[in-house]
Protein backbone atom coordinates (compact mmCIF):
# COMPACT_ATOMS: atom_id res chain seq x y z
CA UNK A 1 0.00 0.00 0.00
CA UNK A 2 2.69 2.23 0.95
CA UNK A 3 4.12 1.96 -1.77
CA UNK A 4 1.12 2.72 -4.13
CA UNK A 5 1.07 6.20 -2.01
CA UNK A 6 5.08 7.01 -2.91
CA UNK A 7 4.02 6.25 -6.49
CA UNK A 8 0.90 8.27 -6.92
CA UNK A 9 2.76 11.12 -4.93
CA UNK A 10 5.79 10.91 -7.33
CA UNK A 11 3.69 11.13 -10.00
CA UNK A 12 1.54 14.17 -8.72
CA UNK A 13 4.95 15.64 -7.75
CA UNK A 14 6.16 15.27 -11.53
CA UNK A 15 2.91 16.66 -12.76
CA UNK A 16 2.89 19.58 -10.58
CA UNK A 17 6.42 20.55 -11.21
CA UNK A 18 6.39 20.36 -15.13
CA UNK A 19 3.49 23.14 -14.75
CA UNK A 20 6.21 25.25 -14.61
CA UNK A 21 7.83 24.64 -17.99
CA UNK A 22 4.86 26.60 -20.23
CA UNK A 23 5.12 26.92 -23.68
CA UNK A 24 4.24 30.94 -24.59
CA UNK A 25 0.87 30.88 -25.62
CA UNK A 26 -0.08 32.00 -29.19
CA UNK A 27 -2.08 35.26 -28.66
CA UNK A 28 -1.44 37.52 -31.31
CA UNK A 29 -2.89 40.57 -32.16
CA UNK A 30 -6.25 38.90 -34.36
CA UNK A 31 -6.97 41.25 -37.31
CA UNK A 32 -3.61 42.55 -38.85
CA UNK A 33 -3.80 43.95 -42.56
CA UNK A 34 -1.66 41.17 -44.04
CA UNK A 35 -4.43 38.40 -42.81
CA UNK A 36 -5.66 35.94 -45.17
CA UNK A 37 -9.33 36.70 -44.89
CA UNK A 38 -8.55 40.21 -45.35
CA UNK A 39 -5.60 39.61 -48.17
CA UNK A 40 -7.81 37.35 -50.49
CA UNK A 41 -10.95 38.46 -49.25
CA UNK A 42 -11.96 35.51 -48.70
CA UNK A 43 -15.85 34.85 -49.31
CA UNK A 44 -17.98 34.70 -45.76
CA UNK A 45 -18.85 31.62 -45.55
CA UNK A 46 -14.93 30.18 -46.14
CA UNK A 47 -13.92 32.52 -43.83
CA UNK A 48 -15.89 31.55 -41.25
CA UNK A 49 -14.81 27.56 -42.24
CA UNK A 50 -11.15 28.66 -42.32
CA UNK A 51 -11.61 30.58 -38.78
CA UNK A 52 -13.26 27.48 -37.38
CA UNK A 53 -11.36 24.89 -38.50
CA UNK A 54 -7.82 26.02 -39.19
CA UNK A 55 -6.74 29.53 -37.47
CA UNK A 56 -6.20 27.77 -33.94
CA UNK A 57 -3.08 25.82 -35.79
CA UNK A 58 -2.45 28.43 -38.32
CA UNK A 59 -3.05 32.04 -37.59
CA UNK A 60 -1.23 34.10 -34.26
CA UNK A 61 -3.92 33.80 -32.59
CA UNK A 62 -5.65 30.79 -30.90
CA UNK A 63 -8.43 29.91 -29.08
CA UNK A 64 -7.32 27.75 -26.50
CA UNK A 65 -9.49 25.73 -23.98
CA UNK A 66 -9.15 25.25 -20.62
CA UNK A 67 -7.22 22.12 -20.53
CA UNK A 68 -4.82 23.47 -22.75
CA UNK A 69 -2.30 25.40 -20.21
CA UNK A 70 -1.90 21.97 -18.68
CA UNK A 71 0.99 20.37 -19.23
CA UNK A 72 1.77 17.87 -21.01
CA UNK A 73 -1.62 19.03 -23.17
CA UNK A 74 0.17 22.33 -23.47
CA UNK A 75 3.03 21.06 -25.18
CA UNK A 76 1.37 19.31 -27.33
CA UNK A 77 -1.10 21.57 -28.62
CA UNK A 78 2.90 23.97 -28.69
CA UNK A 79 4.15 21.65 -31.01
CA UNK A 80 1.21 21.57 -33.43
CA UNK A 81 0.76 25.37 -33.67
CA UNK A 82 4.58 26.26 -33.75
CA UNK A 83 4.90 23.65 -36.91
CA UNK A 84 1.26 24.73 -38.62
CA UNK A 85 2.69 28.23 -38.52
CA UNK A 86 5.98 27.33 -39.97
CA UNK A 87 3.79 25.96 -42.90
CA UNK A 88 1.49 28.31 -43.74
CA UNK A 89 0.51 31.39 -41.41
CA UNK A 90 -2.83 32.60 -42.59
CA UNK A 91 -1.97 36.11 -40.28
CA UNK A 92 1.43 36.57 -42.73
CA UNK A 93 -0.84 35.91 -45.53
CA UNK A 94 -0.33 39.16 -47.72
CA UNK A 95 3.61 39.00 -47.07
CA UNK A 96 4.00 35.56 -49.00
CA UNK A 97 4.96 35.21 -52.37
CA UNK A 98 2.77 35.01 -54.93
CA UNK A 99 4.51 31.67 -56.13
CA UNK A 100 4.35 30.39 -52.72
CA UNK A 101 0.76 31.42 -52.58
CA UNK A 102 -0.70 29.74 -55.21
CA UNK A 103 1.40 26.43 -53.95
CA UNK A 104 -0.12 26.97 -50.35
CA UNK A 105 -3.46 27.45 -52.11
CA UNK A 106 -3.17 24.45 -54.04
CA UNK A 107 -1.82 22.21 -50.47
CA UNK A 108 -5.48 23.62 -48.94
CA UNK A 109 -7.41 21.88 -51.27
CA UNK A 110 -5.09 18.90 -51.30
CA UNK A 111 -4.55 18.77 -47.86
CA UNK A 112 -8.27 18.91 -47.10
CA UNK A 113 -9.41 16.60 -50.05
CA UNK A 114 -7.06 13.99 -48.50
CA UNK A 115 -8.61 14.29 -45.16
CA UNK A 116 -5.13 15.15 -43.82
CA UNK A 117 -6.26 18.44 -41.74
CA UNK A 118 -7.94 19.66 -39.95
CA UNK A 119 -5.33 17.15 -37.98
CA UNK A 120 -7.30 13.76 -37.22
CA UNK A 121 -6.02 14.67 -32.96
CA UNK A 122 -7.20 18.30 -33.54
CA UNK A 123 -10.77 16.87 -34.49
CA UNK A 124 -11.13 14.48 -31.44
CA UNK A 125 -12.00 17.75 -29.56
CA UNK A 126 -12.90 20.06 -31.93
CA UNK A 127 -15.51 17.91 -33.71
CA UNK A 128 -17.13 21.06 -35.35
CA UNK A 129 -14.28 21.73 -36.77
CA UNK A 130 -14.66 18.65 -39.53
CA UNK A 131 -15.42 19.56 -43.01
CA UNK A 132 -18.29 18.09 -44.92
CA UNK A 133 -18.06 17.28 -48.77
CA UNK A 134 -19.69 19.96 -49.74
CA UNK A 135 -17.15 22.50 -47.78
CA UNK A 136 -14.22 20.58 -49.28
CA UNK A 137 -15.85 21.41 -52.33
CA UNK A 138 -16.39 25.05 -51.90
CA UNK A 139 -13.16 25.58 -50.22
CA UNK A 140 -11.12 23.84 -53.71
CA UNK A 141 -13.27 25.61 -55.98
CA UNK A 142 -11.99 28.82 -54.30
CA UNK A 143 -8.36 28.61 -53.68
CA UNK A 144 -8.03 27.21 -57.59
CA UNK A 145 -10.17 30.54 -58.16
CA UNK A 146 -8.33 32.88 -56.38
CA UNK A 147 -4.87 30.81 -57.68
CA UNK A 148 -5.97 31.88 -61.18
CA UNK A 149 -6.86 35.52 -59.77
CA UNK A 150 -2.99 35.98 -57.99
CA UNK A 151 -1.66 34.07 -60.96
CA UNK A 152 -3.02 37.20 -63.22
CA UNK A 153 -2.46 40.08 -61.09
CA UNK A 154 0.59 42.01 -60.98
CA UNK B 1 -11.27 10.20 -110.82
CA UNK B 2 -8.03 11.17 -111.58
CA UNK B 3 -8.22 15.06 -110.93
CA UNK B 4 -10.02 14.46 -107.83
CA UNK B 5 -6.76 12.36 -106.77
CA UNK B 6 -4.74 15.34 -107.70
CA UNK B 7 -7.00 17.95 -105.54
CA UNK B 8 -6.90 15.53 -102.57
CA UNK B 9 -3.04 15.01 -102.72
CA UNK B 10 -2.30 17.87 -100.75
CA UNK B 11 -4.92 17.22 -97.85
CA UNK B 12 -3.85 13.93 -98.01
CA UNK B 13 0.06 15.03 -97.27
CA UNK B 14 -1.35 17.76 -94.85
CA UNK B 15 -2.71 15.45 -92.41
CA UNK B 16 0.08 13.04 -93.07
CA UNK B 17 2.75 15.96 -92.08
CA UNK B 18 0.64 17.14 -89.37
CA UNK B 19 0.39 13.48 -87.66
CA UNK B 20 4.34 13.25 -88.44
CA UNK B 21 5.38 16.23 -86.18
CA UNK B 22 2.72 15.50 -83.26
CA UNK B 23 4.24 12.29 -83.54
CA UNK B 24 7.20 13.44 -82.73
CA UNK B 25 5.71 16.15 -80.07
CA UNK B 26 4.25 12.69 -78.23
CA UNK B 27 7.57 11.21 -78.68
CA UNK B 28 9.58 14.58 -77.11
CA UNK B 29 7.78 13.73 -73.78
CA UNK B 30 6.88 16.50 -71.51
CA UNK B 31 7.96 20.46 -72.43
CA UNK B 32 10.99 20.30 -70.28
CA UNK B 33 14.07 21.40 -71.84
CA UNK B 34 16.72 18.74 -72.87
CA UNK B 35 19.45 18.99 -70.12
CA UNK B 36 16.83 19.40 -66.96
CA UNK B 37 15.29 16.65 -68.14
CA UNK B 38 18.09 14.38 -68.13
CA UNK B 39 18.65 15.64 -64.77
CA UNK B 40 15.33 14.61 -63.74
CA UNK B 41 15.28 11.70 -65.50
CA UNK B 42 18.25 10.49 -63.72
CA UNK B 43 17.36 11.85 -59.95
CA UNK B 44 13.46 11.74 -59.92
CA UNK B 45 11.62 10.02 -62.47
CA UNK B 46 11.72 6.88 -60.65
CA UNK B 47 9.19 7.89 -58.07
CA UNK B 48 7.93 10.90 -59.97
CA UNK B 49 6.38 9.42 -63.23
CA UNK B 50 3.19 7.30 -64.02
CA UNK B 51 3.42 3.51 -63.32
CA UNK B 52 6.25 4.85 -60.14
CA UNK B 53 5.76 1.93 -57.55
CA UNK B 54 6.06 4.83 -54.96
CA UNK B 55 2.03 6.27 -54.97
CA UNK B 56 2.35 9.54 -52.73
CA UNK B 57 5.10 10.67 -55.22
CA UNK B 58 3.26 9.84 -58.22
CA UNK B 59 0.48 11.84 -56.91
CA UNK B 60 2.63 14.43 -55.48
CA UNK B 61 4.24 15.15 -58.08
CA UNK B 62 3.53 13.54 -61.94
CA UNK B 63 6.69 14.35 -64.27
CA UNK B 64 4.83 12.19 -67.66
CA UNK B 65 1.63 13.97 -66.67
CA UNK B 66 3.54 17.67 -66.93
CA UNK B 67 1.76 18.98 -69.65
CA UNK B 68 -1.14 18.33 -68.30
CA UNK B 69 -1.21 19.93 -65.40
CA UNK B 70 -3.16 23.59 -65.08
CA UNK B 71 -1.33 26.43 -65.16
CA UNK B 72 -1.49 26.75 -61.12
CA UNK B 73 -0.53 23.90 -60.55
CA UNK B 74 2.28 24.36 -62.52
CA UNK B 75 3.38 27.41 -60.24
CA UNK B 76 2.66 24.59 -57.18
CA UNK B 77 4.88 22.46 -57.78
CA UNK B 78 7.95 24.55 -59.80
CA UNK B 79 7.94 26.49 -56.25
CA UNK B 80 7.71 22.64 -54.25
CA UNK B 81 10.75 21.53 -56.57
CA UNK B 82 12.73 24.49 -55.53
CA UNK B 83 12.05 24.41 -52.21
CA UNK B 84 12.25 20.31 -51.92
CA UNK B 85 15.81 20.91 -54.06
CA UNK B 86 17.27 24.01 -51.72
CA UNK B 87 16.53 22.19 -48.59
CA UNK B 88 17.90 18.90 -49.43
CA UNK B 89 14.69 17.04 -48.94
CA UNK B 90 14.47 15.54 -52.31
CA UNK B 91 15.98 12.93 -53.80
CA UNK B 92 14.60 11.28 -50.06
CA UNK B 93 17.89 10.52 -48.13
CA UNK B 94 17.06 6.95 -47.73
CA UNK B 95 17.00 6.36 -51.47
CA UNK B 96 20.29 8.12 -52.19
CA UNK B 97 22.15 5.99 -49.55
CA UNK B 98 21.35 2.93 -51.45
CA UNK B 99 21.61 4.71 -55.03
CA UNK B 100 24.48 7.41 -54.67
CA UNK B 101 24.41 7.69 -58.44
CA UNK B 102 21.11 9.19 -58.42
CA UNK B 103 22.19 12.13 -56.88
CA UNK B 104 22.07 15.59 -58.38
CA UNK B 105 25.54 17.01 -58.31
CA UNK B 106 25.14 21.17 -56.68
CA UNK B 107 25.20 22.28 -60.09
CA UNK B 108 22.22 20.67 -61.56
CA UNK B 109 20.44 21.52 -58.30
CA UNK B 110 21.68 25.09 -59.19
CA UNK B 111 20.24 24.15 -63.15
CA UNK B 112 16.45 22.80 -62.06
CA UNK B 113 16.20 25.72 -59.34
CA UNK B 114 17.05 28.46 -61.85
CA UNK B 115 14.31 26.56 -64.68
CA UNK B 116 11.45 26.67 -61.75
CA UNK B 117 12.43 29.90 -61.54
CA UNK B 118 12.39 31.26 -65.11
CA UNK B 119 9.33 29.24 -65.76
CA UNK B 120 8.00 30.47 -63.17
CA UNK B 121 7.90 33.79 -63.89
CA UNK B 122 7.00 33.49 -67.68
CA UNK B 123 3.43 31.55 -66.29
CA UNK B 124 3.18 34.79 -64.03
CA UNK B 125 3.38 37.11 -66.64
C1 LIG C 1 -4.21 20.93 -34.76
C2 LIG C 1 -3.54 21.86 -35.59
C3 LIG C 1 -3.93 22.02 -37.05
C4 LIG C 1 -5.16 22.34 -37.57
C5 LIG C 1 -6.46 22.54 -36.82
C6 LIG C 1 -4.98 22.49 -38.99
N1 LIG C 1 -3.67 22.27 -39.33
FE1 LIG C 1 -2.84 22.38 -41.17
N2 LIG C 1 -1.02 21.82 -40.43
C7 LIG C 1 -0.77 21.55 -39.10
C8 LIG C 1 0.61 21.10 -38.96
C9 LIG C 1 1.28 20.69 -37.66
C10 LIG C 1 1.17 21.12 -40.27
C11 LIG C 1 2.59 20.78 -40.70
C12 LIG C 1 2.90 19.34 -40.57
C13 LIG C 1 2.32 18.49 -41.60
O1 LIG C 1 2.40 18.82 -42.80
O2 LIG C 1 1.76 17.43 -41.24
C14 LIG C 1 0.12 21.58 -41.17
C15 LIG C 1 0.28 21.72 -42.53
C16 LIG C 1 -0.70 22.24 -43.37
C17 LIG C 1 -0.52 22.51 -44.77
C18 LIG C 1 0.75 22.25 -45.58
C19 LIG C 1 1.42 23.56 -45.82
C20 LIG C 1 2.52 23.47 -46.84
O3 LIG C 1 3.68 23.63 -46.47
O4 LIG C 1 2.21 23.26 -48.01
C21 LIG C 1 -1.69 23.03 -45.23
C22 LIG C 1 -1.99 23.50 -46.66
C23 LIG C 1 -2.62 23.07 -44.13
N3 LIG C 1 -1.99 22.58 -43.00
C24 LIG C 1 -3.92 23.51 -44.23
C25 LIG C 1 -4.83 23.45 -43.19
C26 LIG C 1 -6.22 23.82 -43.35
C27 LIG C 1 -6.85 24.35 -44.63
C28 LIG C 1 -6.81 23.61 -42.15
C29 LIG C 1 -8.26 23.80 -41.80
C30 LIG C 1 -9.22 23.15 -42.62
C31 LIG C 1 -5.78 23.13 -41.23
N4 LIG C 1 -4.60 23.04 -41.91
C32 LIG C 1 -5.99 22.84 -39.88
C33 LIG C 1 -1.65 21.69 -38.04
C34 LIG C 1 -2.99 21.97 -38.16
C1 LIG D 1 12.75 7.27 -53.79
C2 LIG D 1 11.65 7.97 -54.36
C3 LIG D 1 11.77 9.45 -54.66
C4 LIG D 1 12.70 10.08 -55.45
C5 LIG D 1 13.88 9.48 -56.19
C6 LIG D 1 12.30 11.47 -55.49
N1 LIG D 1 11.17 11.68 -54.74
FE1 LIG D 1 10.14 13.40 -54.51
N2 LIG D 1 8.78 12.48 -53.30
C7 LIG D 1 8.82 11.14 -52.97
C8 LIG D 1 7.69 10.85 -52.09
C9 LIG D 1 7.36 9.49 -51.49
C10 LIG D 1 6.98 12.06 -51.93
C11 LIG D 1 5.71 12.31 -51.15
C12 LIG D 1 6.13 12.49 -49.74
C13 LIG D 1 5.21 13.32 -48.96
O1 LIG D 1 4.10 13.57 -49.39
O2 LIG D 1 5.68 13.76 -47.90
C14 LIG D 1 7.70 13.06 -52.71
C15 LIG D 1 7.31 14.38 -52.79
C16 LIG D 1 7.92 15.31 -53.61
C17 LIG D 1 7.45 16.67 -53.78
C18 LIG D 1 6.27 17.29 -53.08
C19 LIG D 1 6.81 17.82 -51.80
C20 LIG D 1 5.81 18.36 -50.87
O3 LIG D 1 6.15 19.33 -50.21
O4 LIG D 1 4.73 17.79 -50.79
C21 LIG D 1 8.30 17.27 -54.66
C22 LIG D 1 8.22 18.69 -55.16
C23 LIG D 1 9.30 16.28 -55.01
N3 LIG D 1 9.04 15.11 -54.36
C24 LIG D 1 10.34 16.54 -55.90
C25 LIG D 1 11.33 15.62 -56.21
C26 LIG D 1 12.44 15.91 -57.08
C27 LIG D 1 12.67 17.25 -57.76
C28 LIG D 1 13.19 14.78 -57.15
C29 LIG D 1 14.48 14.58 -57.91
C30 LIG D 1 15.53 15.52 -57.65
C31 LIG D 1 12.54 13.76 -56.35
N4 LIG D 1 11.42 14.32 -55.78
C32 LIG D 1 12.98 12.46 -56.19
C33 LIG D 1 9.74 10.20 -53.39
C34 LIG D 1 10.81 10.46 -54.22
Amino acid sequence: MRKVYAILGFTLLVLILIQFFRPEKNLGDIDTHDDFIQVSQVPDTLARIFLNSCYDCHSNYTKYPWYASIAPVSWYLNKHIVEGKAHLNFSSWGIIDKAKKISLLDNICEECSDGVMPLKSYLLIHHHAALSPQEIAAICEWAEKEAMEIMKSE
Amino acid sequence: MKTRFWILLPGIMLVLAVTLLSWKDIQKGPSIPEDVNTILSNSCYGCHSTGARAEDAVKALDFKKWDEYKATKKVSLFNEIHEVLEEGKMPPEKFLNKNPDKAPSAEDKEKIMKWTKEETAKLME
